[in-house]
């Protein structure tokens, strides 16, 4: 473990009901329980951001999948490490208070295009796509029950794969617009800077500079539909050549194998690598640059 | 329909094992055919997915993902050893392949 996870460890302890001593047991950030595993998540990014930092590897653009928008933020020094872990907290702890009584369900299908996942959800009123993460890839959303035949309807059309995921709180939808902007009044009380860098929302892949957009994408990020896919495109289009995933697993890094463009992804156990390589100016370089 | 050469089993075996050993990260002497890919290996759908593109790319196949999720449905492939005989059958067959049994 590194020392800007063990740091990073006890600082969560300290501010949120963290479970570190199931952290260390699963080794992997993934928990049953889900704000365990978004803390989790988030720990382990802003400690890969640090060592990114220190690295002296310069962020260009960043964009959070999902709950990553608070990484995103702690790494574009928008909030402050602990300020992240509140707004997980509270971002939780509302959507949970207004999901009361709803059996709520997302289902993840692969395989189909756009064009059918759109045929699908629009069979019921409550369906929605939460998520595209690729051309293959998609997120839906909705009531259990409606989950469940829309999986089963997908396999029918030929989908290579469907899932029932254990996530419990509507995020990302729709129905959580009330919700949205509770939050952003929470939010605005907080102090939050200009990111230090563009970040991508992942929402309609706008470009957020100041402390307002931030403000704005927070409050879109827990009710509108997030497009991972839209984010990426809007990053490589603007010449973007190389991704970090700061986070556990590598998810995102096999999500862009679908996606055009010619970049490389870095996940976390090929970040040795990509420090090693050419991409990256040691401190020996950057002294020749400065001679020259 | 892409040609099938001698070589061209061989091939996909390798590039089959090879794929898995680095996506799992697990070394390839410890993968054989009956290896599961979901329950052993703690695989996902997208895993098989990137390998079709691989081999897309590689022979130059046409063939719609739908076609290739119709077939599994009726012919589940969960194990390194049927994933590489369904490939063989989607390197000869492409898009027919949902013409088979």
């Amino acid at each position: 473990m590194s020392g800007d996870l063990r740091e990073l460890l006890s600082r969560a302890e300290a501010a949120v009901d963290f479970d570190r001593v199931e952290f260390e047991r699963r080794d992997s950030g993934d928990f049953e329980d889900e704000l365990q595993s978004q803390y989790a998540a988030y720990i382990i990014s802003c400690a890969l951001s640090n060592i990114l930092k220190r690295s002296g590897i310069r962020i260009d653009y960043a964009a959070g999948y999902s709950m990553g928008l608070y990484a995103a933020l702690f790494h574009a020094e928008s909030v402050a490490f602990e300020q992240g872990l509140d707004l997980i907290t509270v971002a939780y702890e509302m959507i949970r208070s207004a999901a009361t009584g709803i059996d709520f369900g997302t289902g993840v299908i692969s395989g189909l295009d756009n064009g059918d996942i759109r045929s699908i959800v629009s069979r019921r009123k409550d369906l929605e796509i939460i998520n595209v993460n690729n051309r293959h890839s998609f997120l839906i959303a909705g009531f259990s029950s409606s989950v469940t035949r829309a999986l089963k309807t997908a396999k029918k059309m030929g989908a290579l794969n469907t899932k029932f995921l254990d996530l419990k709180l509507p995020y990302h939808s729709t129905a959580m617009r009330d919700v949205s902007r509770e939050f952003y009044g929470y939010c605005s009380g907080m102090r939050i800077y200009d990111p230090s860098c563009c970040i991508i929302s992942t929402v309609d892949a706008r470009e957020i500079t100041s402390w307002e957009d931030v403000l704005g994408d927070l409050a879109d990020n827990i009710y509108r539909n997030i497009n991972w896919l839209a984010a990426m495109e809007r990053m490589v289009s603007a010449g973007v050549d190389a991704f970090v995933e700061c986070g556990p697993g590598k998810s995102l890094y096999r999500i862009s194998q679908f996606i055009e463009g010619g970049f490389s992804v870095y996940h976390l156990a090929m970040l040795q690598d990509l420090l090693a390589s050419d991409r990256v100016c040691s401190h020996e370089d950057a002294l020749d640059l400065r001679r020259a | 329909m892409a040609k099938i050469e001698s070589g061209t089993r061989e091939e996909v075996r390798r590039l089959v094992y090879e794929f898995f050993s680095e996506e799992c990260e697990v070394p390839v002497d410890q993968l054989n055919d009956g290896t599961n890919v979901i329950r052993d290996l703690e695989g996902d759908s997208l895993m098989f997915l990137e390998l079709l593109e691989v081999f897309k790319k590689k022979y130059g196949l046409n063939v719609e993902l739908k076609t290739v999720g119709k077939y599994v449905v009726k012919h589940p492939a969960e194990t390194i050893g049927a994933i590489i005989a369904m490939t063989m059958l989607i390197i000869e067959h492409e898009n027919r392949i949902a013409e088979l049994d």
